[in-house]
């Protein structure tokens, strides 16, 4: 029985986590060849490497952890390597303190170290706990003038080079198009709205009757005319909200997005705007900038990040863009003159992007 | 007298607060206690701890002492649902990680694998292990991942083999697991009263297995819109034990659906160091003031999601899509998290969170991949009414 009280246990244990894993917190400062120090370690794990309850009473106190400062000290430093042009930092021990974290106290280990030359590269070998402990993490934060780097060491990464120079910016940059791309590929109602202003692109307004262009570099004007107009004002939003210049509630932007979904439809159908759809582009697109923000509000950026996501962000999105751009116009074009187009495409396609937009206007709502 | 009143608040405010992104400081007394040793934590587990510990210490290379020592921090992770013990059992257990014949070490590894929601691994041990002999341990938590994974038809198979094996209770319990979510309403109704039943008649049922059927019970009811008999069933539980974290987040769920902020408020304030139950309690607080008062638990929740972003730790997404969904109000990226989640498990609350985000963006492929799943399961819930919609 008692392997099942063991199974059973985890049954309906088994996604939880109550309290963290084991992490330990390092920033590094630097500044030219100057580093400064600040290491968080949690009592806990340090006492499974060492006794820090020297009267052997089952807890630990200030007056025992001051007592342990310089072999927490040396065996901390002794797994944390720190080289810069081939040559080892000296890292000497400073103050011990203690924080509050959600999982307990902390030790609060304060070090300084100085290296041989100005640091353009600093290689950090990182061995805290991982050979009692697979789970444990070194989280550790680097910030420099130019730099804020922030990196996980693992017992399958125990080391790694950062370069202090444009190198990381690069990384944040292409990391940032890739989730502008994902995000324009998720956000439906982006593309419903985008196909909305597209759908016409190909067809001209003549005595309240649709038909097909045939002028291909004009067709082409026009979509990128919308699809400009629609970046240009996004982007502004984008940035202002990332700025914290402006904010909305999400739930207004989403149902305003819906309800720009529903108008661009219908705009179709029954044509109030027929020649300048770029400005119902800016207009909305103000909005959708908003919507775009959500996704960046995870992440507190600042400086230089800030800049280099928002590029990067705005870059992916307009690829995405670009993407169904290229895959709609040539096809659409092709077969403009077609009744399959005109009614079915255009108009029932319209009538049932206002309908999906109804739908999330009410859930949005709601 | 106002002045004292506003120091203590200030104090309690400082209790109270997890404080992230405090200063670190320097005790001003000795005596101060920072934390209480694990082994000195009045359990039925420390003093053989302390035994294995130092046993292990003197014979690092025995692995039967390693066995045990590693069995231990296992059954500790998941008594006291901290994932610190894992990391250690790992540890202990490391030098006979890749044993092809020791059925122990399997198992162990396949607990932690299951852990790090590496359950395709933790599968290819528990066949291994299935493969030397019989063995029910195996058998059952093998069921429990097809369950997680969402194959339910494997589930079925791996519960019918425990027919003969496990006590009638214990396999019912794990029929039921799939039976009372694949049936129509009627007759799950009447296999809930069975279950009951089969439990009230059965004597020396421990704890653990009374909440274990409870819970699934409770689970099948809510979701069948049985709500008062949930939480029949669900108190029937909490009686027994009033901290079970499955348990309570049942109930938290059920009071969300009816809109019982209040209670639900009340039900988990003790209990918001558990983050299952940390992101209901803050979704009832929002959806009660409007806005979240316990913005210091709120701010070491979002750094924690930073910090496992960090780390590349998927473990929690199902926890984040929820918050993102609810609270942050952040369709796009709940979405993103929620399937990235669903692709790795497919509890029917990992099903009811993808859907709920999905049918918000109206994302109808992803609605479309749900149905496919439900229909080759046999799952009988409906969705779009089950899923919370506040």
């Amino acid at each position: 029985m008692r392997y099942l009280l063991l199974i059973l246990c985890f049954l309906y244990s088994s996604n939880i986590f109550a309290h963290k894993s084991s992490d330990s917190y390092l920033s590094i400062d630097i500044e030219q060849q100057v580093l400064s120090l600040k290491w968080d370690i949690a009592l806990r794990d340090l006492q499974n490497v060492m006794n820090l309850d020297l009267d052997n009473n089952g807890s630990i106190d200030w007056g025992e952890l001051k007592q342990n400062k310089s072999s927490i000290f040396a065996y901390s430093l002794a797994r944390l390597t720190l080289t810069s042009n081939k040559s080892e930092c000296k890292i000497n021990a400073d103050n011990l303190m203690i924080n509050k974290r959600s999982d307990g106290y902390y030790a609060v280990l304060y070090g300084k170290g100085e290296c041989d030359k100005n640091i353009e590269h600093l290689a950090i070998k990182y061995q805290l706990f991982f050979n009692v402990d697979t789970q444990h993490r070194g989280l550790v934060k680097l910030t420099s003038q130019e730099t804020d780097i922030s990196f996980s060491f693992s017992p399958d990464l125990k080391q790694k080079t950062f370069t202090l120079t444009e190198n990381y910016t690069k990384e944040t940059f292409l990391h940032f198009v890739s989730e502008g791309i994902w995000h324009i590929w998720i956000g439906f109602d982006h593309i419903l709205f985008l196909m909305s202003l597209l759908l016409p692109a190909v067809l001209l307004r003549y005595q309240k009757h649709w038909i097909g262009v045939d002028n291909f570099p004009l067709a082409l004007l026009e979509i990128t005319k919308i699809v400009t107009a629609f970046t240009v004002a996004h982007s502004l939003t984008l940035s202002f909200v990332m700025m914290g210049k402006i904010s909305l509630p999400v739930m207004l932007v989403e149902s305003i997005i819906a309800i720009s979904v529903v108008i661009a439809a219908l705009n179709n159908l029954f044509p109030i705007i027929s020649r300048k759809r770029w400005l119902l582009g800016f207009i909305f697109g103000l909005i959708h900038g908003f919507g775009f923000a959500n996704v960046l509000s995870e992440l507190s950026l600042s400086g230089d990040s800030l800049f280099t996501t928002l590029l990067g962000f705005n870059i992916g999105v307009e690829l995405g863009q670009l993407a169904i751009v290229f895959v709609f116009m040539p096809l659409a074009y092709l077969i403009r003159n077609a009744w399959l187009y005109q009614h079915v495409l255009f108009k029932f396609g319209s009538a049932s992007i206002a309908g999906m937009g109804c739908i999330w206007v009410f859930e949005r709502a709601l | 007298m106002k002045h004292t009143l506003y120091s203590s608040l200030k104090l309690l405010i400082i209790c109270f607060a997890i404080n992230v992104a405090a200063d670190p400081f320097v005790p001003n007394n000795d005596s101060m206690i920072l934390t209480i040793l694990d082994s000195n934590i009045s359990d039925q587990h420390s003093s053989k701890l302390n035994q294995l510990k130092t046993l292990q210490r003197k014979y690092p290379l025995d692995h039967n002492i390693a066995i045990d020592l590693a069995r231990l921090y296992i059954t500790m992770a998941k008594t006291q649902t901290d994932p610190r013990y894992y990391g250690l059992a790992h540890s202990i257990i490391k030098p006979w990680w890749n044993t092809k014949d020791n059925t122990d070490v399997m198992l162990i590894k396949a607990n932690i694998l299951e852990f790090d929601h590496k359950f395709s691994d933790a599968l290819v041990e528990l066949n291994k292990i299935l493969s030397i002999k019989p063995h029910t341990q195996s058998l059952l938590m093998r069921a429990n991942i097809y369950q997680v994974t969402g194959d339910y038809q494997k589930v079925t198979q791996d519960c019918t083999r425990l027919l003969y094996r496990a006590s009638p209770l214990v396999s019912s319990t794990c029929q039921f697991s799939v039976s009372g979510f694949t049936s129509n309403s009627i007759k799950t109704n009447e296999q809930i009263a069975d279950l009951l039943l089969l439990l009230q008649n059965t004597m020396n049922a421990s704890n653990d297995i009374q909440l274990w059927v409870l819970g699934l019970a409770a689970e099948s009811a809510s979701l069948n819109n049985e709500w008062i008999d949930a939480e029949k069933i669900i108190k029937q539980s909490l009686a027994i034990k009033d901290n079970d974290v499955y348990i309570l987040s049942l109930y938290a769920d059920l009071l969300l659906k009816q809109q019982r902020f209040q209670e639900c408020i009340q039900l988990l304030k003790p209990h918001i160091n558990q983050t299952t139950l940390l992101v209901r309690y803050l979704v009832a607080e929002k959806q009660l003031y409007g806005k979240l008062k316990a913005t210091h638990v709120q701010n070491d929740f979002d750094l924690r999601i930073r910090e496992d972003d960090i780390k590349g730790d998927q473990r929690h997404l199902r926890e984040y899509s929820f918050y993102q969904l609810y609270v942050q109000q952040n369709i796009n990226l709940a979405l993103k998290n929620a399937l990235t989640n669903w692709h790795n498990q497919k509890e029917l609350i990992d099903s009811l969170i993808l859907y709920r985000a999905a049918s918000v963006l109206g994302r109808q492929d992803i609605i479309n991949k749900l149905s496919s799943w439900k229909l080759e399961n046999n799952v009988n819930i409906d969705f779009n009414k089950q899923a919370l919609r506040i």
